[in-house]
């Protein structure tokens, strides 16, 4: 069977609603901690929109540098930020409510 | 982000080269664009006399009419997008949207290709509306061709002012069209106090 990466689910498959952490395990000790806690907005991010947000920081907010890495033109690289601008705000006033 | 796929894609760059490429290297590709009108302008004869004009003429066009042709459209057009989109707080870049304009013309200049091949000789109205046969199928086909041309040149036009602009429904079609027809009055009011 092949090797897929895993990704962490952050929307209910059921119901499309974002998850919350109820259970957290060390891996070294398996020591389990449950609860319940919302996950960071950050982490309600998917895969690619979470490597841009990394990518925005380890080129200290550049978006000229991320365009000429990532191959695309700024005003390109600025449209997919204040996309993610606006899904984080969104995020953020779900998660007040 | 799937970008990276569109990279891989023809019909993204006939349609949105504008996605991958921006800043000082679509302005240098735009003055490419700009020179070539010259050329074309002085050697077939033909007039850019409007922000989205293109027509052969019977007489010598001359070599400072094409500069003075395009600079006119090239400005009037990037000045009204540039306008429209600061009007509607877009964060345009004066450098994207001035090179952008100027590729969005590779289809006018393509399309005096069929013009030149496909043109049914006729002098007066009178000799064209009477065309018959071969000659009227040939029109009939330069029209559709030219037609294809000039949508795919708004195509790269609206998508010029989509991707700089970031504007989206109301805003972006009204800020397209108005700029749009705004820079061709422009263009046409400068052309003929020049």
């Amino acid at each position: 069977m092949e090797n897929r990466e895993k990704q962490l689910p952050v929307s209910c498959p059921s119901c499309g609603s974002g998850l919350n952490v109820k259970m957290l395990g060390c891996p070294e000790c398996h020591t389990e901690v449950s609860g319940d806690y919302d996950l960071p907005v950050l982490l309600r991010l998917s895969k690619d929109e979470l490597g841009f947000v990394l990518s925005f920081v380890k080129n200290s907010g550049s978006l000229k540098e991320m365009a000429s890495e990532m191959g695309l033109s700024y005003p390109t690289v600025r449209n997919y930020l204040n996309e993610l601008i606006e899904k984080i705000d969104r995020l953020e006033d779900d998660s007040e409510r | 982000m799937t970008l990276r796929d569109d990279k891989k894609k023809l019909s993204t760059w006939l349609f949105n080269p504008f996605l991958f490429v921006g800043g000082e290297r679509i302005l240098l590709i735009g003055l490419i664009i700009a020179a070539v009108h010259i050329p074309i302008g002085y050697f077939l004869n033909v007039r850019f006399d409007g922000a989205i004009d293109m027509h052969l003429v019977p007489t010598d066009v001359g070599l400072l009419t094409p500069v003075i042709d395009v600079l006119i459209a090239w400005l009037s057009m990037a000045g009204c997008m540039f306008a429209a989109a600061k009007i509607f707080q877009s964060p345009m870049r004066l450098i994207d949207i001035a090179g952008a304009v100027l590729v969005a013309r590779i289809p006018l200049l393509l399309s005096i290709g069929p013009v030149l091949l496909l043109e049914p000789d006729f002098q007066s109205i009178e000799e064209l509306l009477n065309l018959q046969g071969s000659e009227l199928y040939q029109l009939a086909a330069l029209s559709v061709i030219s037609l294809l041309f000039l949508i795919w040149f708004f195509v790269l036009l609206f998508n010029a002012f989509k991707i700089n602009s970031n504007l989206k429904g109301a805003k972006l079609w009204f800020g397209f069209i108005g700029s749009a027809i705004i820079a061709e009055i422009i263009s046409i009011m400068i052309q003929q106090a020049v």
